[in-house]
């Protein structure tokens, strides 16, 4: 299956280990992702926040080029990013006059609303292909294995939940189902949508960390030993300032690897370590890469 | 719990139409809807770490008039975007959109010309829109954000020259963790049809927003 893919600004090198570990596993799926050329920044919330006319412009731009070079299909792993084509193609379709108003600011470009379907990559896997595919593919002694994890989906995976259209906001289930399917076992984790700030990491640090530390500490406290996220950002503000979180809610001296969910599969089905960019994680994993003793 | 002296507000000085300008603001509309149930402000994680943050109250304030209270004050700009308080409100009010309704009006007004009328944006706000204008202007410039450039130019002009720049050294370990990670971009990105295109938008973005203010 072809399936146009928008990477998003973060993905070229911030967190280059999840844009290569997306590959891989979109690979041994047997699902042909290829990145649409030329496009351009989606601009996140911080170009609609100046700017909400022109935020709509280049968010349009990247669904036209989509539509002109032949992808029904299109998705991104970036949540934000996805939240912004799904919202901007949601309201072409329900305002006839607004999208006349989108594609006026577009010089030789044109979308017809509609004519691409975006979505985040987690529901490519859930609705086009499958948890029973994907099953197939895990080894059944594979590291994590009988091990104990839990997901954190943050905001824009599932929220705001009538546009994103995705799971239940309260209680999304399907990276559970990913966890379960890999063998390792998912605790109750109160804080899985809990907000953890990461797009103000620039502007209110203190606040960021706070939020980013309760649940951390609320992650060690149902006794998971690694989590799993699906937001570039998410995992900047858990793995990558981890240490300063704890130590900002007083939660003491511990760490705790995270993974994309890509990553997780990845392990496994098998792939190598290098090739999941495991290496670039801010806390190493390399603990989670020895199988459980029975 | 602290207990602070209670401030009243001089409902003779309430600006009656501040409702009115909010709802005709993009992300807006549904302001009047509120019935202060005061879900958003129970799931709002910041009110949660004990900021001053609170969606109901700023709805009411709104509602009552108190123009320069809500559009100077701290609290608009800590929300963090993460549309909690929107998917669980029973009437559907988008807090979060109208907190971008909020923070875009406090923006114009701080650049008005009627100095009686002007609008002092607080430390939180300036930094925030610091943010939001190195961004916009970052992908004005490559087509898409370029992270070193980006957050380059923040932390020297966010908080001002030359000591607010000290200020960015409380990212040193995190920047260092990226660096060591070879996660940080050295080139620009090049991509000169999607910049030309870009700025095109933005130009036209901006000419449509001035005929609908004229």
């Amino acid at each position: 299956m072809k399936v146009g893919y928008y990477p998003g600004c973060s993905l070229h090198k911030v967190a280059k280990e999840y844009n290569k570990s997306t590959y891989r596993i979109a690979e041994r799926l047997g699902l042909e992702m290829e990145e649409i050329k030329d496009w351009n920044c989606c601009g996140a919330l911080e170009v609609q926040a100046g700017n909400p006319l022109a935020a709509k412009g280049i968010v349009a731009r990247n669904l036209a080029l989509a539509e002109e070079q032949n992808f029904d299909l299109l998705t991104a792993v970036c949540p934000a990013c996805a939240y912004q084509l799904i919202n901007v193609n949601r309201m072409m379709i329900e305002e006839k006059q607004k999208a006349a108003e989108i594609n006026s600011l577009m010089d030789n470009k044109n979308y017809t609303p509609g004519s691409v379907k975006p979505m985040h990559f987690l529901q490519v896997l859930r609705d086009k292909v499958g948890l029973e595919k994907i099953k197939e593919l895990i080894l059944p002694d594979n590291p994590l294995a009988g091990r104990k994890g839990v997901s954190y989906y943050g905001c824009f995976c599932v929220r705001p939940g009538d546009i994103i259209q995705f799971e239940d906001p309260d209680n999304p289930t399907f990276m559970d189902d990913l966890i379960n399917v890999v063998g390792a076992e998912t605790p109750h984790f109160p804080m899985k949508t809990k907000c953890c700030g990461a797009t103000q990491l620039l502007v209110a640090k203190p606040t960021v960390e706070t939020l980013t530390g309760n649940i951390i500490v609320n992650a060690k406290e149902v006794g998971a030993e690694f989590i799993v996220v699906a937001c570039q950002m998410c995992a900047l503000a858990l793995d990558g300032q981890q240490k300063q979180a704890i130590k900002r809610v007083g939660g003491g001296d511990f760490s705790i690897p995270v993974l994309y969910f890509s990553q997780l599969l990845g392990i496994g089905m098998g792939l190598s370590y290098k090739s999941l960019g495991l290496g670039s994680n801010y806390v190493s994993p390399k603990k989670l890469m020895k199988p459980v003793k029975a | 719990m602290i207990f602070m002296a209670i401030q009243t507000f001089n409902l003779n000085t309430a600006d009656l139409n501040f409702k009115n300008e909010v709802v005709a603001e993009e992300g807006g509309e549904h302001l009047k809807k509120c019935f202060q149930c005061s879900s958003c402000t129970l799931t709002c994680p910041v009110s949660d770490a004990g900021l001053d943050l609170n969606p109901r109250n700023i709805i009411r304030q709104v509602l009552v008039g108190m123009r320069k209270e809500v559009l100077e004050s701290k609290a608009i700009w800590q929300g963090v975007g993460g549309y909690e308080c929107t998917d669980r409100c029973p009437q559907n009010v988008r807090f979060t959109e109208i907190v971008e309704a909020l923070r875009r009006i406090a923006v114009r007004e701080s650049k008005n010309k009627d100095k009686n009328k002007r609008i002092r944006l607080s430390k939180e706000g300036k930094l925030k829109h610091s943010f939001d204008k190195r961004f916009s202007e970052s992908v004005w410039l490559w087509g898409r954000t370029w992270e070193p450039e980006m957050i380059g130019r923040y932390l020297m002009y966010g908080r001002g020259l030359p000591f607010g720049a000290l200020a960015g050294f409380r990212y040193v370990s995190m920047m260092l963790g990226m660096f060591l990670k070879f996660k940080i971009e050295f080139f620009p990105p090049w991509n000169s049809k999607a910049r030309r295109e870009v700025r095109a938008i933005y130009k036209k973005a901006k000419k449509k927003e001035q005929e609908i203010n004229a």
